[in-house]
């Protein structure tokens, strides 16, 4: 984050914001024990198994709440993140892209006949917070191309009063640099 | 001759914010020649008139600065520019023109495949 960012105004937010980006996509990479739950064939472990996903169910849903209250913060300060939101959407394409894997790989261990079912519903309870997350991160996402909309420059003359003009308007700025 | 006189009949379309012409150019192709005749259909429509299959929502509890005076916020609306559903743009309604502010991808997820 770059000191001009750092000083703009919703620097704080946005600051905040870089910092639970790193966290979420910290807790997206598996760890060894979770990888073996999500692609073993049989459960020796079930009751750790259900732990291990619960808590990262739990994790999920506390980050998609996280992320509905800083776009609500955002939007009432209507803070300009212009400059970090460059850096900031790519993470937050790569953190939905880490939950749709996510998301993917409890549906297939709700497939799997030799998981039980506390796991299978445990995998439930993570591909619903996962969703929820995912849901949360794209309205932020939102939420600052909203906001850039709001601090941008416009220009004049690019008004159409018919189908027709307005088809020549947009050749026009397809044309323009 | 009708009077409209609630300020709801889109007359004009408005593509003059430099966000939403730079995200109109990053556009694919197809995408453009889509939302360009989906949002040529808006011409004419009151609000509370546009098809359904176009998935106009007002951005509930969030009101966005006004393109007329600057110190006033004004109701904004999203609606889906492919009809796939994959595309969406937003716009706020003064005085008949739509002034559009942003477009692009539109992401979403089911719980259940």
């Amino acid at each position: 984050m770059t000191s001009a960012a750092l000083a703009a105004p919703g620097s704080t937010v946005m600051d905040l914001t870089g910092r639970r980006i790193k966290k979420v996509d910290k807790d997206l990479q598996p760890s060894l024990f979770t990888r073996c739950v999500r692609h073993m064939g049989k459960f020796v472990f079930e009751a750790l198994a259900v732990r291990s996903l619960e808590s990262m169910a739990v994790r999920f849903t506390d980050d998609a709440i996280w992320f509905k209250g800083v776009s609500t913060e955002s939007w009432d300060d209507n803070i300009d993140a212009r400059g970090p939101m460059v850096a900031m959407i790519p993470r937050l394409e790569g953190l939905k892209a880490s939950l749709l894997h996510i998301r993917k790989d409890m549906l297939a261990l709700q497939q799997n006949v030799h998981c039980p079912q506390a796991v299978k519903q445990a995998a439930g309870h993570v591909v619903s917070s996962a969703v929820d997350l995912f849901d949360a991160i794209e309205a932020f996402k939102w939420t600052l191309w909203e906001l850039e909309a709001n601090h941008s420059p416009i220009h004049e003359g690019y008004t159409a009063q018919s189908p027709e003009e307005l088809a020549r308007l947009f050749e026009r700025i397809q044309h323009n640099a | 001759m009708s009077v409209e006189l609630d300020g709801r009949v889109i007359r004009g379309v408005d593509i003059g914010n430099t966000v939403f012409v730079s995200k109109w150019k990053n556009l694919p192709g197809n995408v453009q020649t889509e939302a360009l005749e989906r949002i040529k259909t808006l011409f004419g429509l009151h609000l509370d008139q546009v098809p359904a299959g176009l998935h106009l929502h007002q951005l509930v509890g969030k009101e966005v600065q006004s393109r007329l005076d600057a110190k006033k916020k004004v109701k904004a609306w999203t609606l889906h520019i492919t009809a796939n559903d994959t595309y969406k743009a937003s716009f706020t309604l003064e005085n008949g023109t739509a002034y559009f502010r942003t477009c692009g991808l539109h992401d979403a997820v089911d719980k259940k495949p």
